[in-house]
């Protein structure tokens, strides 16, 4: 018989279309709107400028760095983060076979809540050689300790399986935390500072912060997205993905490998974006199915989407405040998170 | 192709759970792994297949297996496990195509030919009408025939089964079996498999290994290890051998009788 997988392949390239399609539309709605009152026809002819045929922007000079400086990196970034966090749950989600993992779940979080803190508590405005500054380092070293630390626990509590890292992964990070809220607590005037790192924010983001993480990024999530067939190998479970001829630790190790330094790049620039990761791949896997090879790469063209236009409400909807946007995607997550724990069968 | 157990011995936390155990099954041969819970008989299999640690040599043709990676012998070996994991929504056509993995190279993503071993196996085992349903809205027997179409779509050499007509019905038990006879012959597969149902092992493979904690306590053909005496000794239970067609059948008996209830 003939395969008719060439039409579920159609149908998946055409979601893939339009997935990206849609981060391009609330991209471009993004930078349309903000605080400052830029006329949308003239943010257009600016953005569009090299086509030819279209004319001036008309856009006065401080006007355009409020669209190139401000907006532009900031939807870049948005965009960014959330496509690292939603491809860093799909995969960890794949390498744990557990519908519930996010992209914190070995200590990635509370390394970097941990990392962050001490920058703060200790003036907060470090810059190390080369003019980068410490925050997201710390954190970004904060995230890839917790998890290594989580790796090299549950390597000899049980021999890398997927419980035995899961279970350490719950020790590390309660540990951190711990030495997080000590810290935290020692010195009381940072915070808030603390606080609203913990929330997550994309307010201080600049085209520096994009150069930073850029490469971690792009790196971690062209990996990805090739381990996806493998992610579907390791979702026979271990014994029959051994049979198969690929060494199930090896492949985990370095998918937790690259989504972790996916996580601790998204982290160190907005700090702790929950829900992300875990309701942008369970959507996107409602529309094309269970297979990790469109899974992980929907959830990057998905999550950036996301991540953008919840970043475009938490600006807009108490302007000229801003909600954090940890926040947002919290009161938009926790709800569809509370449905799919309702779905019987969804655990794994 | 031919397999050879050379004094395969495995130890699970310091306890011998096979012990030294030898047996030579020919080319397109069916060896049928016989033993009460706990003999062994699924351990056996994963040695074979290299998933545990053992001492001994597994021979392919000759070769000892130690020597092929894991992907070379996944090329030669499929197992059927007793049960398998299925992953969650997944459908029948993209679970069989797993079954293609240790012929793509790492990072691809199979091509037209792997599709096109899919599609025969399907057709093979009368799946065409369900490939694109989710694997878990079937019935038993129609996943464990998905599950052996996995194997199959290895396209291997030897194929090891883990009890594959636990919880069927009887009906399905045997279709599961001719399937596989059909396949060996066929496909000149070489089908090493634990049955728990003596009757059934006795009628479909060709030799039969008994294991007893661990080690092999009689092997030959069925009419040689499916004794009233073996039965008796090595399970505990009473059976009384009876010809059915030529082919040596089982049956147990109760042991203190029918007792009338007052």
């Amino acid at each position: 018989m003939r395969l008719s997988a060439s039409t579920s392949r159609g149908r998946r390239i055409a979601v893939v279309t339009g997935a990206a399609g849609l981060v391009v539309l609330a991209g471009l709605a993004a930078v349309l709107v903000g605080p400052a009152d830029l006329s949308p026809a003239a943010v257009m002819r600016e953005l569009f400028g090299w086509v030819p045929g279209v004319g001036p922007s008309g856009l006065s000079e401080q006007e355009g760095v409020i669209l190139w400086r401000l907006r532009a990196p900031r939807v870049v970034m948005a965009g960014i983060v959330g496509a690292c966090l939603s491809v860093s749950g799909a995969a960890y989600q794949g390498a744990f076979r557990n519908a519930l993992a996010d992209p914190y779940l070995l200590g990635a979080a509370a390394g970097a809540g941990l990392g962050a803190t001490l920058v703060l508590v200790s003036g907060g405005t470090g810059v190390l050689v080369g003019g980068t500054p410490l925050l997201p380092v710390a954190s970004f070293v904060g995230a890839i300790a917790g998890v290594g630390l989580a790796y090299a626990v549950g390597g000899s509590m049980g021999g890398r399986s997927r419980t035995g890292l899961i279970l350490a992964g719950v020790a590390v990070a309660s540990f951190l935390t711990a030495i997080q809220t000590f810290v935290q607590q020692r010195n009381s005037d940072t915070l808030r500072e603390v606080y609203t790192w913990i929330l997550g924010r994309l307010t201080t983001a600049g085209w520096s912060d994009v150069v930073l993480i850029l490469p971690y990024a792009a790196v971690s999530m062209v990996a990805l997205v090739l381990h996806g067939r493998l992610l579907d190998v390791l979702g026979l479970g271990d014994d029959e993905a051994a049979s198969l001829g690929i060494r199930p630790a090896r492949v985990r190790l370095a998918v937790v490998g690259a989504a972790s330094l996916a996580t601790a790049a998204a982290v160190a620039v907005a700090g702790l974006i929950g829900f992300v990761g875990i309701i942008v791949p369970h959507a996107v896997r409602l529309v094309v199915g269970a297979s990790n090879r469109w899974v992980v790469p929907l959830s990057a063209l998905g999550g950036a989407a996301f991540l953008v236009l919840a970043d475009l409400a938490a600006r807009t909807v108490v302007a000229p405040g801003e909600l954090p946007i940890g926040v947002v995607t919290a009161l938009l997550g926790a709800p569809a998170f509370a449905l799919l724990l309702r779905r019987p069968g969804r655990m794994a | 192709m031919r397999l050879d157990l050379e004094a395969i011995g495995v130890a699970l936390d310091g306890r011998d759970v096979v012990l030294d155990v030898s047996v030579e099954v020919p080319d397109g041969g069916w060896l049928g792994v016989l033993g009460p819970n706990g003999a062994g008989k699924s351990t056996l299999l994963r040695a074979i297949a290299g998933l545990v640690e053992h001492r001994g040599r597994v021979l392919l043709d000759g070769r000892d297996t130690a020597t092929l990676s894991r992907k070379e012998l996944a090329v030669r070996v499929a197992v059927v496990a007793q049960r398998p994991t299925v992953p969650e929504g997944i459908t029948v056509a993209d679970y069989v195509l797993l079954g293609r993995t240790p012929h793509i190279s790492h990072f691809g993503t199979g091509g037209l030919s792997d599709l096109a071993v899919v599609g025969d196996v399907l057709e093979t085992l009368d799946l065409g009408p369900v490939a694109t349903r989710p694997l878990q809205s079937l019935s038993g027997g129609e996943a464990q025939r998905v599950f052996v179409g996995r194997a199959l779509a290895q396209e291997p050499s030897v194929l090891l089964l883990d009890e594959p007509t636990t919880s069927l019905d009887v009906g399905r038990q045997l279709d599961v079996l001719e399937l596989v006879e059909h396949v060996r012959r066929e496909r000149g597969v070489t089908v090493v498999s634990a049955l728990h149902d003596l009757s059934l092992a006795g009628q479909f493979a060709e030799r039969l290994l008994l294991l007893h904690e661990g080690v092999a306590v009689a092997s030959g053909d069925p009419g040689h290890v499916l004794t009233e005496e073996i039965v008796r000794e090595f399970y505990g239970a009473e059976v009384r051998l009876v010809s059915v067609d030529g082919d040596d059948v089982l049956i147990p008996v109760r042991r203190q009788g029918r007792r009338t209830v007052r």
